[in-house]
This record gives structure tokens, C-alpha cells and sequence, in this order.
């Protein structure tokens, strides 16, 4: 199982949101990271066939996907970024929709939403509607209802937005359990959501594709570049102003800084194993360097 | 396939301000109602020992009473005058009676003028003289009854109801697809199989469906009431004895033109729901959805009849869904056009012109959510 | 040995631990007995000329939000309906009745629109809150109507001979505060994209029949001052009940 991207440019008028991107991918998990407005939403919307490129074109298996138009649609799952719903459906009959929507027949239908609200812990909510659920919850129905179809690939965008820390983490193990035999795209800017399960993470700057790596490979590209120092509140100040800071964290009356340099930033930093959190910093933070 | 209709019904018919409103146009719609009266016992056994085929004599007789009637009313209201009083000159069943004498002269007068009009006929030699003289030859009046509630339920459905139907079929129908543009429930749509197409074709099958049902329901308002009102005689009588029809060359019995007309209604009414969906197709706001589809319904109205315009243009614009839906125009006068030498009556190329919209818009409607995106 | 089965055993616990998130209705009845301590704000008349102030620069604000379809497409109807007077010797006082709540009618779509877009609940925790915001938008398309209302009646008067200006002026109130009232009451409980197409189709027909109907006709032009002006009390109390249930606040989801 492939899917190939080809030259694939979106614009909007004058704006270029994704531009020239080709890349493959097979199964797995892919973890693209990317700011606002880098045009991951615009890729995933692409792949999710609901949007079409300017020019380029996505293969699966070799065959573009608006050849393969409902055989292709029939092996996706996708949840959008905002998940939209019907105010007056419960959520059980919102999920009954969907299913037909993917052609599944009914008897089936009724026993893979019970299935899957089980999946996402909102089998006791399954009678509510959808405008009373919190965010969390409306977003596990955008998840459930994208798995319906046992898609082949799986599209999620920026899924654990509006998740509380413990149902990140319900569905950071879900999405490892399922993701065999699929491709599975996360977007994401919770750098911790694919550390672990993410088999490349991609990185999305301004419509351009600049890095396709493991994470193990990605993170060996900043491996002596991240320090940390303990130092007073003066220092912080002036650390800011000169490197990229991540966490900064009160210790008695200093601070630790967590930081990235070429070289040695401070007479008291130390360096350390570099993380995602790193990463993202390291590529998405240098127009905050003064 | 069928779920998916399942759930277009579904939605359709949980919006409750649907029932409200239909039922609001239909009362505001029969206000004018109030005004009517049921018919006297008296008149209906007056007209009952009328009922029946005009014969030369029934209808010399009728003229005899008719004036009669008229030379005793005439002198009443001059003997009135010269005493200074001020009343009614005649009894209501004198009224009635009047009335009655003066339909069958006025039934009477359609009867002449087609004799007239197939002798004017026999001179000529143009395309559809052949056609117009099959069709009057057919023609036969002499049927007469009380008609009162069949007169009332086709004037209904070439009026009110028009504005009914319409009315609800934008109001219902209008969000179909805008809403699902505004709902973000598009994503899921889109990306899935059967959300393009089937989808499409659910929606068609839905929006036909509920036309279906707001026309027989509003059918079946107008029948009961009138029905109620003035009972279920005169059915059997032909259009001419409606002003509006009385020029028409095309002898239906009421009932007959009934049929007709709603089954020309329905199939206006189905086309109007298809383009309507296509709009809503086009439109992410269900506002302007709806304001271009009701401009489309009624903009000609309002051309036509306050616009002064060559006859052939004027013509041409009422071939648009709300006069087709109206049907009247199409049976008031002989209309044909002529397609290679063989002429076409009005009634039958609006069939034809709805039924190519129809198709036209409902295979678009499916093409353009083949290749649609989300915005 | 045992310290460590301990500390083994508090992060069991805590583990499992879940915070219990209070309940919606908890977290409102909290906000309401709170209210009751937020601070009154001072006197009548300063208070009323800061919220009028605070009023008008709001809708300042909010013109910009709403949309241009419905200052377009509100001075389109009212050309067409003057023209229809001029051209077409339509009547003017009809086609005044027509016209006088249609630009409110349309415009209820922007005072809910972010109750729709589920924009209401961030609207809720601005500073300016949602109701705020509504009704600064009640406000700019209340003006608006009445603007163009009165525009359109000077454009009459002006342009037709013997028009009786103050049977225009009653041809254009009542209707305007009695349909806008009817569909204020609908919005709050209802989608906005249902009740104004619903509002609008309902008008359009009443006052077709009315315009059809010389009985009809005939009664409203025999309408006394007394009953006249009973109608335009109710209709304008039922307005005002309904502008202040959206200062409480309308908590109702759109429950069609």
C-alpha cells in the first residue's frame, strides 16, 4: 500500500498554501508538524479528497485517486479539524449517518457504532446530542465516526485539540493499536501526541515540505544543540533575547532554561537529550530570536 | 441507498417550523373563505331541478323565465322609486334564480361561439387549423349542475396554492445542501464514498418526495373545505363555466381539468424542487439560496404583468415555473407552437420544457457534487 | 523496602485519581448565586448614558460584521417597491405595508449569526458578551430598517401627488413592530436560517392576501385611532419583552 504525492500545489488566488509537494508514504503512522497557516489543513484536506489540487496529483498504488474517485473515498477515514454535525442528532444517530454515508449496511452499521463508541468511551453518551457534548467529546465522535469504514488510511486533523490530558492520552494508545496495515496522517502541534508512535514525523513550513524523517533521525539532526542552564531572573531575560527558549521552570529563587545553540550559551548549561518539543522550537521559533 | 433517503427525510421532516408554517400559509391562504356563504336549501333544489343536459327547450325556457323575471324586477324598482324607497328590489330566491338563468345564457354563449369559431375554421388553411377544429368538434357544454365547490378548488390551484407550494418547497428545501456547507458536515460528505453521487441522488429522491407530499396536502385542504362548503356536486360540468376558462376551446369536465391541472402543478412543483436543490448546491448561505431561488420563481410574475412587451416575449416568459405552475394560462386559449411543421399545444411543450429542466438540473446537481470541494 | 510499596501506592492512587469536573448546571447556578454580589452599577442617569454610549459604539463596530448582502439586497427591494409605485402606479400604501419589516425580517440572520456558526459561546466569554453583541446588531439593523423606512416614505411624498403622509407613516409602523416582534420571538427559540425564511414566506403572503382582498382592505382602513393604537401598544411591548430576553440572554440551543 502506497500513496504517492506528486508535485502537488494548492493556491488560493495569490496565495500559495501548499507548494510543490511530492512525497510517499506507506503504512504507518506520519506525524505532520507544522504551525498555522503551514498548509498541513490544505494536505490533509487534499489526501481526504475533499479539496483538489491546483496541479499535481495524489496516487494510491499508482492510480490517481479522482480515477479511483469512490474506491479510493471507500478505503478513507477522515476527521476534519472542526467537526461539524447536526445539532438535533444524538450522537448514536449522528454515527448511523455517517455510516450510511460510507455505504455501510445497516445491521452492520449499528454494530460498528456500537462498537466504536465503546472504542472511544461514549457508549453511556450515545443517546445525547451532539450540540450537548463537550469539545473532547464531539472530537472522539470525529474519530469514531472516521474508523466506521475500517479505513486503509486514516486522516486526522489536529485530533486531540480539545482533549484533556488523560483522553490524549486514551487516544494516543488507540490510534498506535489501530495503526497497523493503515496509513495513518496526524497533524498535529502537540509535539508529545507522535513522539512515540509517529513512524516519520513531517515537517509543513509555509506550503513546503522541509523535513521527512524518523523521529529518531530527526532529533540526532539537533543532538548537541540543546542545553539546559540553571540561572537568575536577569539572565532569562537576556537568554530570550539571544536563543530560542523552551521550558523555563522556577528552581528555589533560579530558573532552569531549556534552550538551543550552536554553541555553549552559558557558563552553567549543560547539554541534554534533545526532544520533540526541541524540534518544533528548533524549526518554527527562530523568528522569535531578536 | 436507502438509508441515506432515510436520513434526507429525516431532516427534512424534523425541521418542526415546517409544519408551522405550512399550516400558517394554508389558513392565511383560505382567509378570503370567511366570505362565503354555503349554499340555501333552496338554491340547491333549484339548480337539482335544472341539473342535467341542456336542451334547446331547457334553455329557450330558462330565457323566458330569465325575462319574465327581469320585466318584474324592472317595474318593482320603478315603483320604488316613485315612493322614495330604498331596498332590495327582488328576494334572495328571485336572486338566485337570476343568477342561474344567466349561467345557462352564459354556457349557452360558449356553445354559439364555437359553432362560430369552427366555421371561421373551415375557411382557413394554416398549420394548426386542423388541430384547433378536432378539438372543438369535441366539445360538448350542455351538461348543467351546481358546481360551485369544483369551481372554487380549481381557482384555488391556480392561485393560492401556487403561492403555497412555492412557498414551502423554497423554504423546505433551500437549506439541503447549504446547510450542510454551513454545518461543516461537508468534510464528512465529501470524503466519503457514498456522500458524492449517492448522496446527490438520495437528496433528489428526498426533495421529490416532500414536494409530493406538500402538494397532496395542500390538495387535499383545498378539497375538503370547499367540499365541506358547497358539497360535491358539478363535477361532470365543463371549465367554460369559469370566467377564466370561458374562451378556453378545450371542453373538460371540471374533474378532467382538475387532474390535469394538478398533475401539471405537481410536475411544475418537482421541477422547481430540483432546481432549488441546485442552487442550494451552489450556495453556502441558505439566505441567498433562498432569495435566488424565490427571485427565479417570482421575478416573471412581476415582469409580465407590470412590464409593457412585445406579445411573443411575454409569451415566452410564461413558460416559467411559476405560470406552469399556475397552469391556467396554458387552457384559456388555443396555443400551439410550431416544431418542423407540426404544431405542439402549450400544454404539452410545458410538459416537455419541465420535464428537460428537470432532467437538466437534477444531472447537474449530481455532477457538481461529483467535483465539488470544500471552500 | 516499605517506603517504596508506599510511594508505589500513592501513584496507584493517583493514577486513578480523576478530577470530577462539575456539571454545566453546577457551573451556572454558581454564576447566578454569584451575580448576586457583582457590584450594582451606580446611578440611574449616568448609567444609562454610558450604556447608551457603550451601545452606540458597539454597533459602530458591528456594522462592519454584518454582511454586505443585507444592506445590498434591503436597498434593492426598497428601489424596486418605490419604482412600483412611480412606474407602475402600484399603491403606495401596499407596497409601504410590504416593504416596512422586510430589512428587520433579513437582518435577524446577523443578529444570530454566531449563535449559528457556534461562534456563541466565545462570543459569551468576551468581554463584550454575546448579548452585548446581539443587540448592538438589534440596534444597527433596527436603525437601518427605520432609516430606509423613512427614506423611502420622504422619497413618496415627495415624488406622488395627494398622498396622505400620515396614512403612510401608520401603513409602515404597525407592521414593523408587530412582524418584527412575531419574528424576534421565533429567532430566539429557533434556527435563524429556518425562521427568516419562514417570517419572510408568511408576510409575503399575508399581506398579499390583504392586498388582494378589498374586504380586508377596507377593514384596515377603518380601523379606528383607538384600536390602532392598542395594536401598536401590544406589538411593541411583545417587541421590547423580546429585546429584553436576549439582555438576559438567550441560553436556548437552536432546538428545531
Amino acid at each position: 500500500m502506497k500513496l504517492t504525492i506528486e508535485k502537488v500545489t494548492k493556491s488560493y488566488g495569490e496565495k500559495v498554501a501548499v507548494n510543490d509537494l511530492s512525497f510517499e508514504l506507506t503504512e504507518g503512522v506520519y506525524g505532520f508538524l507544522g504551525s498555522n497557516g503551514s498548509g498541513k489543513t490544505t494536505l490533509m484536506r487534499i489526501l481526504a479528497s475533499v479539496s483538489k489540487p491546483t496541479s499535481g496529483r495524489v496516487l494510491f498504488d499508482g492510480e490517481d485517486i479522482r480515477t479511483l474517485d469512490e474506491k479510493y473515498r471507500d478505503m478513507l477515514g477522515y476527521s476534519p479539524q472542526h467537526i461539524g454535525y447536526y445539532k438535533n442528532f444524538t450522537v448514536q444517530k449522528f454515527m448511523l449517518y455517517i455510516a450510511s454515508l460510507k455505504g455501510i449496511e445497516r445491521q452492520q452499521a449499528k454494530q460498528k457504532v456500537d462498537e466504536l463508541l465503546e472504542l472511544v468511551n461514549l457508549t453511556e453518551n450515545n443517546k445525547v446530542k451532539m450540540s450537548k457534548l463537550s469539545g473532547g467529546m464531539k472530537q472522539r465522535v470525529g474519530i469514531a465516526q472516521a474508523l466506521l469504514n475500517d479505513p486503509q488510511i486514516l486522516i486526522v486533523d489536529e485530533p486531540t485539540a480539545g482533549l484533556d490530558p488523560k483522553e490524549r492520552v486514551r487516544f494516543r494508545n488507540l490510534l498506535s493499536k489501530i495503526s497497523a496495515n493503515r496509513i495513518v496522517l496526524l497533524s498535529t502541534h502537540i509535539v508529545s501526541d507522535i513522539e512515540f508512535i509517529a513512524k516519520e514525523v513531517m515537517i509543513l513550513k509555509e506550503g513546503v515540505l522541509i523535513q521527512k524523517e524518523s523521529p529518531k533521525k530527526l532529533l540526532e539532526g539537533i543532538r548537541n544543540k540543546v542545553w539546559t542552564a540553571t540561572v537568575n531572573e536577569e539572565e532569562v531575560a537576556d537568554l530570550q533575547a539571544h536563543f530560542r527558549c523552551g521550558n523555563i521552570a522556577h528552581n528555589d529563587e533560579r530558573f532552569d532554561i531549556r534552550l538551543l545553540s550552536e554553541t555553549k550559551p552559558h557558563s552553567n548549561a549543560v547539554q541534554t537529550k534533545p526532544n520533540l518539543e526541541d524540534l518544533y522550537l528548533y524549526y518554527f521559533e527562530e523568528d522569535g530570536v531578536a | 441507498m436507502r438509508s441515506l433517503l432515510g436520513f434526507e427525510l429525516y431532516k427534512l421532516f424534523k425541521q418542526k417550523m415546517i409544519y408551522l408554517t405550512f399550516i400558517g400559509l394554508l389558513i392565511i391562504t383560505s382567509s378570503y373563505m370567511l366570505n362565503f356563504e354555503r349554499p340555501s336549501d333552496a338554491e340547491k333544489e333549484l339548480y337539482s331541478k335544472w341539473e342535467g343536459t341542456l336542451t334547446q327547450e331547457k334553455v329557450e325556457r330558462s330565457q323566458v323565465e330569465n325575462e319574465k323575471l327581469n320585466v318584474l324586477i324592472d317595474k318593482r324598482v320603478e315603483e320604488m322609486e316613485e315612493k322614495g324607497e330604498v331596498g332590495a328590489a327582488f328576494s334572495e330566491e328571485e336572486a338566485t334564480k337570476v343568477g342561474m338563468y344567466e349561467t345557462i345564457a352564459f354556457i349557452q354563449g360558449a356553445d354559439d361561439r364555437t359553432a362560430l369559431r369552427l366555421s371561421e375554421l373551415e375557411g382557413e388553411e394554416s398549420l394548426s387549423t386542423a388541430l384547433e377544429t378536432s378539438i372543438l368538434k369535441e366539445n360538448d357544454f350542455s351538461y348543467f349542475a351546481y358546481n360551485k365547490a369544483p369551481r372554487e378548488i380549481i381557482d384555488y390551484t391556480s392561485t393560492f396554492s401556487l403561492v403555497v407550494t412555492g412557498l414551502m418547497l423554497m423554504i423546505g428545501l433551500s437549506g439541503m445542501y447549504s446547510r450542510e456547507y454551513s454545518s461543516g458536515v461537508e468534510n464528512y460528505m465529501l470524503s466519503s464514498k457514498r456522500g458524492r453521487k449517492d448522496l446527490a441522488r438520495a437528496k433528489i429522491i428526498a426533495a421529490l418526495i416532500y414536494t409530493f407530499i406538500i402538494v397532496v396536502i395542500g390538495e387535499a385542504w383545498n378539497i375538503i373545505s370547499k367540499i365541506y362548503l358547497f358539497g360535491n356536486e358539478g363535477w361532470s360540468t365543463t371549465i367554460q363555466y369559469i370566467f377564466k376558462y370561458h374562451f378556453s376551446p378545450f371542453g373538460f369536465s371540471m374533474i378532467e381539468y382538475h387532474l390535469i391541472q394538478l398533475g401539471i402543478h405537481l410536475l411544475a412543483a418537482f421541477s422547481f424542487a430540483l432546481l432549488i436543490l441546485f442552487i442550494s448546491s451552489l450556495c453556502r448561505n441558505v439566505l441567498v439560496s433562498l432569495i435566488v431561488s424565490g427571485a427565479i420563481f417570482g421575478v416573471p410574475y412581476f415582469i409580465v404583468e407590470l412590464v409593457q412587451m412585445p406579445t411573443w416575449l411575454r409569451e415566452a416568459l410564461q413558460f416559467s415555473y411559476l405560470y406552469i405552475m399556475k397552469v391556467d394560462f396554458l387552457f384559456t386559449n388555443f396555443n400551439a407552437i410550431n416544431v418542423f411543421g407540426q404544431p405542439i399545444l402549450y400544454p404539452f411543450v410545458a410538459i416537455l420544457w419541465m420535464l428537460i429542466l428537470s432532467v437538466l438540473f437534477a444531472y447537474t446537481t449530481v455532477r457538481v457534487m461529483r467535483t465539488k470541494q470544500v471552500a | 523496602m516499605k517506603e517504596e510499596s508506599v510511594e508505589e501506592e500513592i501513584a496507584n492512587y493517583l493514577e486513578h485519581y480523576t478530577v470530577e469536573y462539575p456539571d454545566d448546571d453546577a457551573i451556572d447556578q454558581t454564576i447566578e448565586s454569584l451575580r448576586a454580589y457583582v457590584p450594582e452599577p451606580q446611578s440611574n442617569g449616568a448609567a444609562i448614558r454610558e450604556k447608551l454610549q457603550g451601545l452606540l459604539r458597539h454597533s459602530a463596530r458591528e456594522i462592519s460584521v454584518i454582511g454586505s448582502l443585507f444592506w445590498v439586497m434591503n436597498v434593492i427591494f426598497f428601489i424596486c417597491g418605490f419604482s412600483y409605485v412611480l412606474f407602475f402606479e402600484g399603491d403606495p400604501y401596499s407596497t409601504m405595508f410590504f416593504l416596512a419589516p422586510i430589512p428587520f425580517l433579513i437582518g435577524l440572520g446577523e443578529v444570530f449569526k454566531g449563535r449559528e456558526a457556534g461562534l456563541y459561546e466565545i462570543e459569551l466569554a468576551c468581554k463584550y458578551s454575546a448579548q452585548h453583541i446581539m443587540m448592538s446588531r438589534l440596534f444597527v439593523i433596527g436603525t437601518y430598517n427605520f432609516v430606509i423606512s423613512a427614506v423611502l416614505i420622504c422619497a413618496l411624498s415627495v415624488t406622488i401627488e395627494n398622498i396622505l403622509l400620515l396614512k403612510l407613516v401608520g401603513y409602515w409602523i404597525l407592521p414593523t413592530t408587530l412582524v418584527s416582534s412575531v419574528g424576534l420571538f421565533l429567532t430566539i427559540r429557533f434556527r435563524s436560517s429556518i425562521t427568516v425564511p419562514v417570517t419572510l414566506a408568511i408576510w409575503f403572503t399575508t399581506s398579499m392576501m390583504i392586498s388582494q382582498s378589498v374586504d380586508m382592505k377596507n377593514y384596515l382602513e377603518s380601523l379606528s385611532a383607538g384600536v390602532y393604537s392598542i395594536a401598536l401598544i401590544a406589538s411593541l411591548v411583545f417587541l421590547f419583552l423580546q429585546i429584553n430576553r436576549i439582555k438576559r440572554g438567550v441560553r436556548i440551543e437552536a432546538n428545531d
